[in-house]
């Protein structure tokens, strides 16, 4: 719409250009969206909004029904009910290869069966920027290369995948997502197996490039000291036999990272300290 | 680590490619002059170039033409059905024969052996039988409406060793004059080769069909799920690549029989060796494949001359210790 408008001279152009501006673009929507697994509900009626600059985080224990929220989320799995929808449109009605030109996941885990070097791997980012029958470019692999900086493999493009530790090949995880480049990023637990300054500097790579990129992120995490410092908003997903009355709640960190309401999440009492550094969150 | 490692390796990939359509040239013209009769080189452009009706001509022509390219097609089938099935299983040990294409295929062609049919209803029923396990692997596997490479592999396998066990009864069962041809025809025999027409138009779709899929392949061997979060449409892709192998492996069957260890062993020195790029993997396995067999061929019909020996028994004898020696050198990790 603003496009159509910049030729106009007028000034209704600007005003409407600064009203988009003013409400963020939401980039991932559910629609009443009902999960289940196995017969387990995750949830039910889920509405949910994730607009541009938003970093999200999904808590909940083990088995709470995080990665196949996520999943569902990516479109990976058919809803019960409800819909997704990607920029306005049904994830439904959206090709895998457009997808994921708008869309990157990262999955908890991976397997190899025969494995590729590591900027191979990152290289595979491009698969749905690439045509079909056209090779990586001299740019594709500067992108690639830019992003093993990044995440500090540098030195071991050339290596064989089997020969990473879980931490590295974590990092290769990420700096293919990086090489995607999408403005939706869906992460599973991004902080396994990375050590903490990782975890520290990955982390706060992915919401750089998300607020840069005016994307949108949201990931699972089982620390709150990271959710806390990371995350603008949360979802919690309680479990089953829950005193609440909602299964779901979304809402801004501060209003969901109360000690009572983490009782509930883990069934384990949690308490907060109020540091000199900031909110910290210690198992009781 | 140098800015052009991406186009270095395109031009790596094309020779690569060159030095095998050139090494299958080679076999080709050895497979042409070696033999009972030998035919010199000048004779030989002579046989082609000119029209000659001659005794050579007879032979080059008649005999050993349409016997060198069935190997060359066959060869290079059953090297492109192993690799697909490779990424398909994501199973190191997956061949072109591990869902059972073969063990129909050789229901049929026995079958038509002990009924005394003549070589043209054997091919048919050869085939019959690949495409009857081909659907009655992808129905068990499918039945339950979802798919994983575990599943299709135990069914595959399953069914194999059914197979095998009709294969057993009909051998046991069969007359003493039957016995040989049986027994060849199931450890792979080029002899009764015909100039492979439809079968090299069956590979040569296939070779472009999965040479288009070769980059969403690569990511499959990250997994499904990987795949998916890439942009592959991998439910699809799985079909397709079945499809493609199974039919590729019928048609190397109904020509050849069973001829083991190829479709194994030819993919797996290229990995080991170039990597896991399937834009160069699937040509590589093709002409690599197609020039191990023909070669293979030549020996088992000229080593012991005028006796011949099964064809399965040289691409053991070459593959083994080609394989053994490229994983002992190689620096590449297997899973």
């Amino acid at each position: 719409m603003s496009q159509s408008n910049n030729g106009d001279q007028s000034g209704s152009g600007s005003t409407i250009n600064d009203s988009i501006k003013t409400t963020p673009k939401v980039l991932l929507a559910a629609q009443q969206l009902g999960v289940k697994i196995a017969g387990k509900t995750i949830c039910q009626n889920l509405n949910l909004e994730l607009a541009e600059g938003e970093v999200w985080g999904i808590l909940g224990g083990n088995g709470a029904g995080k990665t196949t929220l996520l999943h569902t989320l990516a479109g990976f799995r058919e809803s019960d009910h409800g819909q997704v929808l990607i920029e306005q449109t049904p994830i439904k009605q959206i090709k895998a290869k457009h997808r994921a030109q708008k869309l990157g996941f990262l999955l908890q885990d991976e397997k190899n069966a025969f494995p590729a070097t590591v900027l191979e791997t990152a290289l595979q980012g491009r698969h749905p920027h690439l045509g079909h029958w056209q090779w990586e470019s001299a740019e594709d692999e500067k992108i690639a290369l830019q992003a093993l900086e990044q995440v500090g493999l540098t030195d071991y493009a050339e290596r064989t995948l089997d020969r990473l530790s879980g931490g590295e090949r974590q990092r290769l995880k990420i700096a293919t997502l990086l090489v995607q480049n999408p403005k939706i990023w869906l992460l599973d637990e991004p902080a396994n197996h990375l050590d903490l300054h990782h975890q520290i500097s990955l982390l706060s790579l992915l919401k750089e490039q998300t607020k840069q990129r005016q994307g949108c992120l949201l990931m699972s995490l089982h620390d709150l000291n990271l959710a806390w410092r990371f995350c603008d908003k949360l979802i919690f997903l309680y479990p089953d036999d829950s005193s609440l009355e909602h299964k779901v709640e979304q809402g801004d960190k501060t209003a969901l990272l109360q000690a009572e309401k983490l009782q509930h999440l883990y069934q384990h009492p949690i308490h907060c300290l109020d540091t000199a550094q900031g909110k910290v969150f210690i198992a009781g | 680590m140098t800015l052009s490692a991406v186009s270095h390796q395109q031009k790596r990939n094309l020779l690569c490619l060159l030095l095998l359509v050139l090494a299958c040239i080679g076999s080709l013209i050895l497979a042409l002059t070696s033999g009972s009769i030998e035919i010199s080189l000048p004779d030989l452009w002579l046989v082609i170039t000119t029209d000659q009706t001659s005794l050579q001509s007879t032979v080059v022509n008649e005999l050993r033409l349409p016997r060198a390219l069935s190997a060359l097609i066959v060869g290079a089938q059953l090297a492109l059905a192993g690799c697909l099935m490779q990424v398909l299983l994501r199973n190191p040990l997956a061949d072109p024969y591990v869902l059972g294409v073969s063990g129909g295929a050789a229901v049929g062609a026995l079958f038509s052996i002990m009924m005394g049919l003549g070589s043209f209803a054997m091919s048919a029923n050869a085939f019959i039988g690949a495409m009857v396990n081909l659907l009655l692997v992808f129905g068990l596997a499918h039945s339950q409406g979802s798919w994983s490479p575990t599943r299709l592999l135990l069914t595959g396998v399953v069914t194999a060793a059914g197979w095998g066990a009709v294969i057993s009864f009909m051998l046991s069962i069969s007359q003493d004059h039957q016995l040989t041809g049986m027994v060849f025809w199931l450890m792979g025999d080029l002899s009764r080769a015909q100039l492979p027409g439809q079968h090299s138009l069956v590979f040569l779709i296939c070779l472009l069909l999965s040479w288009a899929l070769a980059r969403p392949l690569n990511l499959m061997l990250r997994g499904e799920m990987q795949a998916k979060a890439l942009g592959v449409s991998v439910y699809p892709l799985q079909i397709g690549l079945y499809l493609l192998a199974s039919l590729l492996t019928a048609s190397a069957v109904t020509q050849a029989g069973s001829i083991g260890f190829l479709g194994l062993v030819v993919p797996h020195i290229l990995r080991l060796s170039l990597g896991t790029d399937h834009r160069l993997l699937l040509p590589a396995s093709a002409l690599a494949g197609g020039c191990l067999l023909l070669l293979a061929d030549t020996l088992a019909r000229t080593l012991i001359a005028p006796q011949q020996l099964p064809v399965g028994v040289i691409t053991a004898f070459l593959g083994v210790p080609v394989f053994l020696w490229v994983l002992q050198k190689s620096n590449r990790g297997l899973v």
